[in-house]
Protein backbone atom coordinates (compact mmCIF):
# COMPACT_ATOMS: atom_id res chain seq x y z
CA UNK A 1 0.00 0.00 0.00
CA UNK A 2 0.89 3.38 -0.90
CA UNK A 3 2.06 5.48 2.04
CA UNK A 4 2.64 8.59 0.04
CA UNK A 5 -1.10 9.77 -0.27
CA UNK A 6 -0.91 12.21 -3.21
CA UNK A 7 -3.36 14.48 -2.42
CA UNK A 8 -3.12 16.99 0.08
CA UNK A 9 -6.15 16.45 1.62
CA UNK A 10 -7.02 17.78 5.69
CA UNK A 11 -9.11 15.61 7.91
CA UNK A 12 -10.20 17.40 10.49
CA UNK A 13 -11.91 15.15 13.68
CA UNK A 14 -14.28 16.36 16.00
CA UNK A 15 -13.86 14.54 19.98
CA UNK A 16 -17.05 15.98 21.47
CA UNK A 17 -17.72 12.61 23.83
CA UNK A 18 -16.89 12.37 27.41
CA UNK A 19 -14.17 9.73 27.79
CA UNK A 20 -15.38 6.19 29.70
CA UNK A 21 -19.00 6.74 29.00
CA UNK A 22 -18.79 5.92 25.56
CA UNK A 23 -16.36 4.18 23.02
CA UNK A 24 -16.47 7.90 21.27
CA UNK A 25 -13.20 8.97 22.86
CA UNK A 26 -11.48 6.26 21.90
CA UNK A 27 -12.81 5.77 18.24
CA UNK A 28 -11.89 9.22 17.40
CA UNK A 29 -8.23 9.10 18.42
CA UNK A 30 -7.44 5.60 16.69
CA UNK A 31 -8.61 7.18 13.05
CA UNK A 32 -6.50 10.10 13.95
CA UNK A 33 -3.70 7.27 14.55
CA UNK A 34 -4.54 5.76 11.21
CA UNK A 35 -4.00 8.86 9.32
CA UNK A 36 -0.97 9.87 10.70
CA UNK A 37 0.43 6.65 9.84
CA UNK A 38 -0.39 7.61 5.98
CA UNK A 39 0.99 10.71 6.91
CA UNK A 40 -2.66 12.64 6.16
CA UNK A 41 -2.80 16.12 7.59
CA UNK A 42 -5.25 16.06 10.26
CA UNK A 43 -6.60 18.94 12.89
CA UNK A 44 -8.16 17.05 16.52
CA UNK A 45 -10.12 19.33 17.52
CA UNK A 46 -11.38 18.96 21.16
CA UNK A 47 -15.21 20.31 21.49
CA UNK A 48 -18.27 20.22 23.95
CA UNK A 49 -17.87 17.08 26.59
CA UNK A 50 -14.91 16.20 24.54
CA UNK A 51 -12.76 19.01 26.65
CA UNK A 52 -13.48 16.24 29.25
CA UNK A 53 -10.95 14.00 28.07
CA UNK A 54 -7.95 16.57 29.02
CA UNK A 55 -8.81 16.44 32.40
CA UNK A 56 -5.79 15.95 34.52
CA UNK A 57 -5.79 13.22 37.57
CA UNK A 58 -7.71 10.38 35.72
CA UNK A 59 -7.39 7.03 37.43
CA UNK A 60 -9.81 4.19 35.26
CA UNK A 61 -8.90 1.06 36.81
CA UNK A 62 -11.47 0.24 38.83
CA UNK A 63 -14.27 0.75 36.05
CA UNK A 64 -11.84 -1.58 33.81
CA UNK A 65 -11.25 1.18 31.25
CA UNK A 66 -8.20 2.03 29.30
CA UNK A 67 -6.92 5.40 30.75
CA UNK A 68 -7.80 8.11 28.17
CA UNK A 69 -5.60 10.59 29.39
CA UNK A 70 -2.40 8.65 27.98
CA UNK A 71 -4.03 8.11 24.93
CA UNK A 72 -3.84 11.77 23.98
CA UNK A 73 0.13 12.63 24.83
CA UNK A 74 0.45 9.92 22.27
CA UNK A 75 -1.03 11.61 19.41
CA UNK A 76 1.87 13.93 19.90
CA UNK A 77 4.16 11.17 19.87
CA UNK A 78 2.57 10.18 16.41
CA UNK A 79 2.73 13.54 14.75
CA UNK A 80 0.10 15.56 15.40
CA UNK A 81 0.55 18.63 16.57
CA UNK A 82 -2.96 20.61 15.28
CA UNK A 83 -4.27 19.85 18.18
CA UNK A 84 -7.10 22.18 19.34
CA UNK A 85 -8.99 22.93 22.33
CA UNK A 86 -12.45 25.27 21.98
CA UNK A 87 -12.38 27.59 24.80
CA UNK A 88 -15.96 28.45 25.42
CA UNK A 89 -16.50 24.36 25.68
CA UNK A 90 -13.53 24.15 28.03
CA UNK A 91 -15.11 28.24 29.72
CA UNK A 92 -18.73 26.19 30.00
CA UNK A 93 -17.78 23.66 32.28
CA UNK A 94 -15.57 25.30 34.33
CA UNK A 95 -12.21 23.98 33.55
CA UNK A 96 -9.30 26.11 33.32
CA UNK A 97 -6.53 25.23 31.20
CA UNK A 98 -4.14 24.26 34.68
CA UNK A 99 -6.95 21.55 35.22
CA UNK A 100 -5.44 19.94 32.00
CA UNK A 101 -2.96 17.09 31.40
CA UNK A 102 -1.29 18.63 28.42
CA UNK A 103 -0.86 22.24 26.93
CA UNK A 104 -3.72 23.27 24.57
CA UNK A 105 -4.30 25.46 21.63
CA UNK A 106 -7.27 27.39 22.29
CA UNK A 107 -9.59 28.25 19.46
CA UNK A 108 -12.55 30.29 19.29
CA UNK A 109 -15.65 30.04 17.26
CA UNK A 110 -14.27 32.26 14.14
CA UNK A 111 -10.61 30.24 14.03
CA UNK A 112 -12.74 26.69 14.39
CA UNK A 113 -15.33 27.79 11.98
CA UNK A 114 -12.57 28.57 9.46
CA UNK A 115 -10.69 24.92 9.70
CA UNK A 116 -13.51 23.71 9.22
CA UNK A 117 -14.10 25.74 5.59
CA UNK A 118 -10.28 24.51 4.87
CA UNK A 119 -10.50 20.60 5.65
CA UNK A 120 -11.78 18.23 2.99
CA UNK A 121 -13.06 15.87 5.50
CA UNK A 122 -14.87 15.97 8.64
CA UNK A 123 -15.12 13.44 10.86
CA UNK A 124 -18.04 14.13 13.62
CA UNK A 125 -18.75 10.76 15.29
CA UNK B 1 -13.64 28.64 -5.23
CA UNK B 2 -10.71 26.39 -4.35
CA UNK B 3 -9.89 23.31 -6.04
CA UNK B 4 -10.22 20.11 -4.53
CA UNK B 5 -7.83 17.67 -5.04
CA UNK B 6 -9.51 15.22 -6.02
CA UNK B 7 -11.45 16.62 -9.36
CA UNK B 8 -15.20 15.18 -9.92
CA UNK B 9 -15.66 12.88 -13.10
CA UNK B 10 -16.26 15.08 -16.02
CA UNK B 11 -19.90 13.59 -16.26
CA UNK B 12 -20.76 14.34 -12.82
CA UNK B 13 -20.50 10.99 -11.21
CA UNK B 14 -18.68 11.77 -7.69
CA UNK B 15 -16.97 9.07 -5.83
CA UNK B 16 -18.20 8.42 -1.98
CA UNK B 17 -16.89 6.74 1.17
CA UNK B 18 -19.85 6.08 3.35
CA UNK B 19 -18.32 5.25 7.31
CA UNK B 20 -21.33 3.67 8.73
CA UNK B 21 -20.77 4.05 12.71
CA UNK B 22 -24.48 2.29 14.25
CA UNK B 23 -25.70 -1.05 14.21
CA UNK B 24 -28.69 -1.97 12.70
CA UNK B 25 -31.27 -1.79 15.06
CA UNK B 26 -30.13 0.80 17.87
CA UNK B 27 -30.10 3.70 16.12
CA UNK B 28 -31.96 4.88 12.38
CA UNK B 29 -28.92 5.60 10.99
CA UNK B 30 -27.62 2.13 9.30
CA UNK B 31 -31.02 2.26 7.57
CA UNK B 32 -31.07 5.82 5.96
CA UNK B 33 -27.32 4.94 5.08
CA UNK B 34 -28.80 1.86 3.39
CA UNK B 35 -31.17 4.02 1.23
CA UNK B 36 -28.20 6.95 1.15
CA UNK B 37 -26.17 4.31 -0.86
CA UNK B 38 -29.21 2.74 -2.64
CA UNK B 39 -30.18 6.34 -4.30
CA UNK B 40 -26.51 7.08 -4.94
CA UNK B 41 -26.15 4.21 -7.06
CA UNK B 42 -29.59 5.01 -8.78
CA UNK B 43 -28.35 8.48 -9.47
CA UNK B 44 -25.27 7.49 -11.38
CA UNK B 45 -22.65 8.17 -8.45
CA UNK B 46 -20.08 5.79 -7.39
CA UNK B 47 -19.40 4.10 -4.11
CA UNK B 48 -15.18 4.08 -3.54
CA UNK B 49 -16.17 2.50 -0.23
CA UNK B 50 -18.83 1.50 2.69
CA UNK B 51 -16.69 1.37 6.12
CA UNK B 52 -18.15 -0.08 8.72
CA UNK B 53 -16.46 1.51 12.19
CA UNK B 54 -18.06 1.05 16.03
CA UNK B 55 -21.17 -0.56 16.11
CA UNK B 56 -21.27 0.01 12.44
CA UNK B 57 -20.00 -3.47 12.05
CA UNK B 58 -22.86 -5.31 12.96
CA UNK B 59 -24.32 -4.36 9.52
CA UNK B 60 -22.27 -7.19 8.30
CA UNK B 61 -23.48 -9.70 10.82
CA UNK B 62 -24.33 -13.19 8.59
CA UNK B 63 -26.32 -14.75 12.15
CA UNK B 64 -29.11 -12.04 12.30
CA UNK B 65 -32.63 -13.32 12.35
CA UNK B 66 -35.41 -10.61 11.81
CA UNK B 67 -39.08 -11.39 12.46
CA UNK B 68 -40.71 -11.95 8.98
CA UNK B 69 -42.32 -8.44 9.27
CA UNK B 70 -39.07 -6.57 9.27
CA UNK B 71 -36.11 -5.77 7.20
CA UNK B 72 -32.94 -7.55 7.60
CA UNK B 73 -30.56 -4.53 7.07
CA UNK B 74 -27.08 -6.87 6.60
CA UNK B 75 -29.13 -9.06 4.42
CA UNK B 76 -29.88 -5.83 2.47
CA UNK B 77 -26.06 -4.66 2.69
CA UNK B 78 -25.01 -8.20 1.41
CA UNK B 79 -27.36 -8.01 -1.64
CA UNK B 80 -26.80 -4.35 -2.70
CA UNK B 81 -22.58 -4.92 -1.96
CA UNK B 82 -23.18 -7.97 -3.99
CA UNK B 83 -25.30 -6.59 -6.87
CA UNK B 84 -23.00 -3.80 -6.76
CA UNK B 85 -19.61 -4.96 -7.37
CA UNK B 86 -18.75 -2.70 -3.54
CA UNK B 87 -15.85 -2.47 -1.67
CA UNK B 88 -17.00 -3.17 1.59
CA UNK B 89 -14.64 -2.94 4.77
CA UNK B 90 -15.86 -4.26 8.37
CA UNK B 91 -13.05 -2.51 10.80
CA UNK B 92 -11.07 -5.35 12.69
CA UNK B 93 -10.87 -3.85 15.82
CA UNK B 94 -14.75 -2.56 16.00
CA UNK B 95 -15.27 -6.45 14.65
CA UNK B 96 -13.64 -8.56 16.72
CA UNK B 97 -14.44 -6.89 19.72
CA UNK B 98 -18.17 -7.60 18.94
CA UNK B 99 -18.14 -11.23 17.62
CA UNK B 100 -18.19 -10.20 13.72
CA UNK B 101 -15.47 -12.58 12.36
CA UNK B 102 -14.65 -14.24 9.14
CA UNK B 103 -13.69 -17.63 8.88
CA UNK B 104 -9.83 -16.86 9.07
CA UNK B 105 -10.27 -15.02 12.54
CA UNK B 106 -12.66 -17.74 13.61
CA UNK B 107 -10.57 -20.54 13.20
CA UNK B 108 -7.56 -18.32 14.39
CA UNK B 109 -9.40 -17.35 17.82
CA UNK B 110 -10.98 -20.58 17.90
CA UNK B 111 -14.45 -19.51 17.80
CA UNK B 112 -17.54 -21.45 17.40
CA UNK B 113 -18.51 -19.90 13.93
CA UNK B 114 -18.01 -17.27 11.64
CA UNK B 115 -20.21 -14.46 11.44
CA UNK B 116 -19.35 -11.83 8.86
CA UNK B 117 -20.62 -11.93 5.16
CA UNK B 118 -18.16 -12.74 3.30
CA UNK B 119 -19.22 -9.10 0.93
CA UNK B 120 -17.48 -7.44 3.46
CA UNK B 121 -13.79 -7.81 3.94
CA UNK B 122 -12.01 -7.78 7.37
CA UNK B 123 -9.81 -5.18 7.32
CA UNK B 124 -8.01 -1.88 9.14
CA UNK B 125 -8.88 2.02 9.53
CA UNK B 126 -6.07 2.48 6.84
CA UNK B 127 -8.83 1.44 3.85
CA UNK B 128 -10.96 4.13 5.48
CA UNK B 129 -7.86 6.46 4.79
CA UNK B 130 -7.00 4.87 1.86
CA UNK B 131 -10.42 5.37 0.41
CA UNK B 132 -11.00 8.95 1.68
CA UNK B 133 -7.86 10.01 -1.18
CA UNK B 134 -9.75 8.57 -3.84
CA UNK B 135 -13.29 10.19 -2.99
CA UNK B 136 -14.90 13.50 -3.45
CA UNK B 137 -17.12 12.92 -0.83
CA UNK B 138 -17.22 11.22 2.57
CA UNK B 139 -20.66 10.95 4.48
CA UNK B 140 -21.20 9.61 8.06
CA UNK B 141 -24.17 7.78 9.24
CA UNK B 142 -24.64 6.79 13.45
CA UNK C 1 -16.12 26.93 1.60
CA UNK C 2 -19.88 25.61 2.28
CA UNK C 3 -20.27 22.57 4.29
CA UNK C 4 -23.64 20.51 4.51
CA UNK C 5 -24.36 19.75 8.22
CA UNK C 6 -26.28 16.62 8.23
CA UNK C 7 -28.33 16.64 12.13
CA UNK C 8 -30.27 13.62 12.93
CA UNK C 9 -30.71 14.26 16.34
CA UNK C 10 -33.47 15.60 18.27
CA UNK C 11 -33.60 18.82 19.61
CA UNK C 12 -33.36 18.02 23.26
CA UNK C 13 -30.38 15.34 22.18
CA UNK C 14 -27.56 17.56 20.22
CA UNK C 15 -25.51 20.73 21.71
CA UNK C 16 -26.66 23.94 20.28
CA UNK C 17 -23.37 25.39 21.56
CA UNK C 18 -21.42 22.91 19.26
CA UNK C 19 -23.81 23.75 16.80
CA UNK C 20 -23.48 27.25 17.01
CA UNK C 21 -19.48 26.89 17.38
CA UNK C 22 -19.13 24.78 13.69
CA UNK C 23 -21.90 26.01 11.70
CA UNK C 24 -21.46 29.16 9.63
CA UNK C 25 -22.95 31.94 7.60
CA UNK C 26 -22.94 29.76 4.32
CA UNK C 27 -23.44 26.27 5.69
CA UNK C 28 -26.57 24.12 4.41
CA UNK C 29 -28.11 22.21 7.08
CA UNK C 30 -30.10 18.82 6.60
CA UNK C 31 -32.45 17.90 9.21
CA UNK C 32 -32.96 13.86 9.27
CA UNK C 33 -33.96 11.34 11.19
CA UNK C 34 -35.03 12.66 14.68
CA UNK C 35 -33.20 15.98 13.45
CA UNK C 36 -36.67 16.73 11.90
CA UNK C 37 -38.20 17.40 15.34
CA UNK C 38 -36.77 20.66 14.66
CA UNK C 39 -39.49 20.88 12.61
CA UNK C 40 -42.24 21.27 14.68
CA UNK C 41 -43.51 24.88 15.85
CA UNK C 42 -43.53 23.89 19.28
CA UNK C 43 -40.13 23.97 19.28
CA UNK C 44 -38.23 26.97 20.09
CA UNK C 45 -34.79 27.01 19.70
CA UNK C 46 -32.37 28.99 21.34
CA UNK C 47 -32.19 32.87 19.85
CA UNK C 48 -28.56 32.02 18.53
CA UNK C 49 -29.37 29.00 16.75
CA UNK C 50 -33.23 30.26 15.77
CA UNK C 51 -31.43 33.25 13.62
CA UNK C 52 -29.20 30.51 12.09
CA UNK C 53 -32.21 28.32 10.88
CA UNK C 54 -33.80 31.42 9.43
CA UNK C 55 -30.74 32.75 7.61
CA UNK C 56 -29.31 29.42 6.13
CA UNK C 57 -30.52 27.02 3.62
CA UNK C 58 -32.62 24.73 5.68
CA UNK C 59 -33.86 21.12 4.58
CA UNK C 60 -35.86 18.37 5.90
CA UNK C 61 -36.01 14.67 4.85
CA UNK C 62 -39.47 13.99 4.09
CA UNK C 63 -39.50 10.40 4.60
CA UNK C 64 -38.42 10.89 8.42
CA UNK C 65 -41.40 13.62 8.53
CA UNK C 66 -43.75 11.75 7.47
CA UNK C 67 -42.53 8.82 9.82
CA UNK C 68 -43.27 11.41 12.86
CA UNK C 69 -46.39 12.86 11.74
CA UNK C 70 -45.09 15.69 11.27
CA UNK C 71 -47.10 18.49 8.77
CA UNK C 72 -45.32 20.15 6.08
CA UNK C 73 -45.28 23.93 7.31
CA UNK C 74 -45.19 26.86 4.82
CA UNK C 75 -42.07 28.04 3.82
CA UNK C 76 -40.21 24.59 4.96
CA UNK C 77 -38.20 22.82 2.28
CA UNK C 78 -38.01 19.37 2.11
CA UNK C 79 -36.19 16.86 -0.18
CA UNK C 80 -36.14 12.99 -0.21
CA UNK C 81 -33.76 10.70 -0.83
CA UNK C 82 -32.43 11.68 -3.59
CA UNK C 83 -32.69 15.33 -2.98
CA UNK C 84 -30.27 14.69 0.12
CA UNK C 85 -27.88 13.08 -2.26
CA UNK C 86 -27.87 15.78 -4.29
CA UNK C 87 -26.89 18.10 -1.57
CA UNK C 88 -24.67 16.18 -0.14
CA UNK C 89 -22.64 16.43 -4.41
CA UNK C 90 -23.39 20.06 -4.45
CA UNK C 91 -21.72 21.00 -1.20
CA UNK C 92 -18.04 19.60 -0.99
CA UNK C 93 -18.10 18.44 2.91
CA UNK C 94 -20.41 17.32 4.85
CA UNK C 95 -20.38 17.63 8.97
CA UNK C 96 -22.74 14.38 10.30
CA UNK C 97 -24.20 15.39 14.02
CA UNK C 98 -25.37 12.24 15.30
Amino acid sequence: MDNNIPNKQTISLIARRAPYGSDGARQTLDIAFAAAVFEQPLNYIFIGDGVFQLVAGQNSVEISSKPQGAALETLELYGINEVFVHSESLLNRGLTESQLVCRANLIEDCALKQLIAESTYVINL
Amino acid sequence: MTFLANTPKASGALRYTLLINAAPQSSQGAKTALRFAESLLQMGHNIERLFFYGDGVLNASSLSVMPQDEINIPAAWHALIEANGLSSVVCVSSAIRRGIVDTAEAQRHELYAASCYTSSEIGGLGQLIEALSNSDRMLSFG
Amino acid sequence: MSSLHIIAKAPSSVSIAELNALINDEDVLIFIEDGVYFARTEFSPAASFAQKLRQLECYFLEEDLAARGIDLLEGMQTVDTRGFVELSARLPRSVSWY
